[in-house]
């Protein structure tokens, strides 16, 4: 039986080739509308039109088969067959913009130049006929030689057309190879074009181009992005509380029903503190995270993401980075691990080490549990909106720490090359509820497989610091002091205290090295093993946790010295380990983990020591 | 106080710990890509 033929699809960044991969193979797939995002090579299996099985690469978006980033010359070297994990394409789809046909060719030519058989798909016929611009893919089909197939892959019209295209005998393109350089092949492109591209004339306004006047203006632009924001924090504030009542009402439940089940016993005080008190005072943040993610899905989903980065680039070439770094900064804020391996798309090799080595400083996903749980206790009777305010400051924070650690990265660091940024700005379009709702469920599966692995196995092992050495107290609080955790706790005291913090939140600043958000589940363990009284709640337990002197533990200088570390501390062994692969050296990532750590400790003293002249 | 449970929670703690080491120190397909943040996917 023959091997299924093997399809590659090739085009320049953003002109919808996820959106066709997706249409073609039915993967799932994360969609989005800035360049760059398809950073590694993804495969999938299609039917045609005769229930033939075909291979579909995704390849990374390129400008031209002369590589200036690593992901470049990935599309270069597999379609070339000279990557040995790839097998060379039998043929290859050619994604076009219609709206930019000029130039998206250019890349096309080069291809049909590499001896393979081509299918151009000309994409975004909707946006372009919007400008007034219309393509003759027919005409363009008879000059070539091949199918020429124009498409709207977002609304799947051409998807037929594109389908006896594939179920057909692939052919080569009738092109001469271009001699000379760029001003040949546009000379070559614009003689291929000449009468099979009709623009009507006059320049139209689009609507997308009515919205940027706003959206992208240096004035209400920010305004725009900083109510989005805002609306964004004080959502998560808002309507957040209802299910993660809910979520914690369940965990309480079950933790009933084991208590009702089970003798008094250790097993018993593992199973209710440890396992459901850490993994439950971590699942209680799930709706926060899908809130996070349904505004980062819209966003990205209706283009506005790229005109952010488009601003940002603005503010990027004030230290020396251009907007290409937003991307992978951007993706940060998910999770930094898929933010550096973005790192990839950037050209100069200075400019990727300098945002892999900021990037840990933009506010992830697993922050988001920490800070929730420090601004109630620091705005026990606040608004929704009060404390939207803080989250929205600790953000603000960790763009300015971005930008600063940037500059003196570039400062330091020698200047070797100097790139350009080319970002194209995608029309806007009406949000696809079912990708926002794919990816929420996406990254709620990825949240919940953290907690039920790496947080219930860390729980565990917490829960026996925190219980082992016994003795024979019936108190909790000297039961927890006489413990392993207790006495780590008490020994890194000194380090910590002038930052505000007692030996009870050092354990979960030691036990949070692994992963930021084990720091909440820490807190619960200590809690729940210590409090006696099963009424009160963690939350209340903590706040009304006393110092030696009588002051609550948590006062407001304690809770923002804290936010402070975590919006700078480098507490994710994963992203070590990626920083390590991505730059090929352990001396990056030791001076990643030295710096952060470093520059948190301190600010966070300063924080606790300055807020001693306005709070108590 | 059930006496099989001042045994059994330390095995638990045992079996938890050493799942953890092998997960983290087994020679991995790709070392660094932490699947947990969806950025190994690989075909």
């Amino acid at each position: 039986m023959n091997s299924p033929r093997t399809f590659a699809l090739v085009g320049n960044p953003n002109t919808g080739k996820t959106t066709l991969f997706n249409a073609l193979t039915g993967l799932r797939q994360k969609v989005a509308n800035y360049p760059g995002v398809t950073v590694e090579k993804k495969t999938g299996t299609g039917r045609n039109r005769h229930g033939e099985a075909f291979a579909v690469i995704d390849l990374p978006g390129a400008y031209s088969l002369e590589p200036k980033s690593p992901d470049e010359e990935v599309t270069r070297a597999v379609l070339h067959g000279e990557r040995p994990d790839t097998p060379r394409p039998d043929a290859v789809i050619c994604l076009v913009d219609a709206g930019n046909l000029e130039r998206h060719l250019y890349l096309a030519t080069q291809v049909m130049e590499l001896d393979l058989p081509v299918i151009v798909v000309v994409n975004k016929t909707d946006t372009a006929e919007e400008r007034g611009v219309t393509v003759a893919t027919k005409k363009l089909a008879e000059r070539l030689g091949v199918p020429v197939v124009p498409m709207q892959a977002n609304e799947r019209v051409g998807m037929e057309a594109l389908q006896v295209a594939l179920s057909a005998e692939p052919v080569k393109a009738n092109w001469k190879p271009v001699e000379g350089d760029t001003a040949a092949r546009y000379k070559a492109i614009g003689k291929l074009i000449e009468g099979a591209v009709a623009r009507d004339g006059e320049e139209r306004l689009t609507p997308s181009d009515r919205w940027d006047g706003v959206l992208v203006h240096p004035v209400f632009g920010w305004l725009v992005l900083l109510g989005i924001l805002g609306g964004l924090f004080f959502t998560l504030f808002s309507l957040a509380g209802y299910p993660m009542d809910l979520i914690d009402g369940t965990f309480g439940w079950l933790s009933s029903q084991v208590e009702a089940r089970m003798a008094d016993g250790d097993l018993r005080a593992l199973i209710t503190e440890g396992i459901i008190g850490g993994v439950g005072g971590v699942v209680i943040f799930l709706p926060q995270i899908l809130i996070l993610f349904f505004f980062i899905g819209l966003m990205e989903n209706t283009g506005y993401l790229a005109r952010v980065s488009f601003m940002m680039d603005r503010l990027m070439a004030g230290v020396g980075l251009n907007g290409k770094a937003f991307v992978p900064l951007l993706s940060s804020y998910a999770c930094a691990i898929p933010g550096i391996m973005a790192t990839r798309t950037m050209e100069s090799a200075r400019d990727r080490l300098i945002t892999t080595l900021v990037a840990p400083i933009t506010s992830c996903s697993a922050r988001l549990p920490v800070y929730v749980m420090l601004i109630a206790l620091m705005l026990p009777v606040g608004t929704a909106g009060q404390k939207a305010l803080v989250m929205l400051g600790l953000y603000v924070l960790s763009i300015v720490g971005v930008y600063a650690f940037a500059y003196v990265f570039n400062r330091t660091l020698d200047r070797k090359e100097q790139t350009l940024f080319v970002l194209e700005l995608p029309a806007y379009q009406r949000p696809s509820w079912r990708e926002i709702g794919l990816q929420m469920y996406d990254r709620g599966k990825i949240f919940l497989r953290r907690a039920g692995t790496v947080i219930l196995g860390l729980s565990i092992v917490l829960w026996a610091l925190t219980t082992y050495p016994k003795t024979d107290s019936e108190d909790g609080s000297e039961q927890l002091a006489h413990s392993a955790a207790g006495r780590m706790g008490k020994a890194i005291e000194p380090v910590i205290e002038p930052l505000g913090y007692d030996w009870k939140m050092g354990i979960g600043l030691v036990a949070s090295f692994a992963a930021r958000e084990v720091f909440v589940s820490t807190m619960s363990i200590i809690y729940t093993g210590e409090e006696q009284d099963e009424e009160k709640t963690i939350r209340t337990s903590m706040a009304a946790e006393k110092r030696a002197d009588g002051q609550p533990a948590y006062n407001v200088r304690t809770c923002l010295s804290l936010l402070v570390f975590y919006v700078f501390a480098m507490q994710c062994l994963s992203t070590v380990a990626v920083t390590r692969r991505e730059t090929n050296s352990w001396k990056w990532a030791i001076l990643q983990v030295v710096y952060l750590t470093g520059f948190a400790y301190v600010a966070a003293l300063a924080t606790y020591q300055i807020g001693g002249f306005f709070l108590s | 106080m059930s006496d099989w449970q001042s045994w059994a929670a330390p095995a638990v703690v045992i079996i938890t710990l050493g799942i953890l080491l092998w997960r983290n120190l087994r020679p991995s397909k790709e070392a660094s890509c932490d699947e947990e943040c969806n950025c190994g996917k690989k075909e």
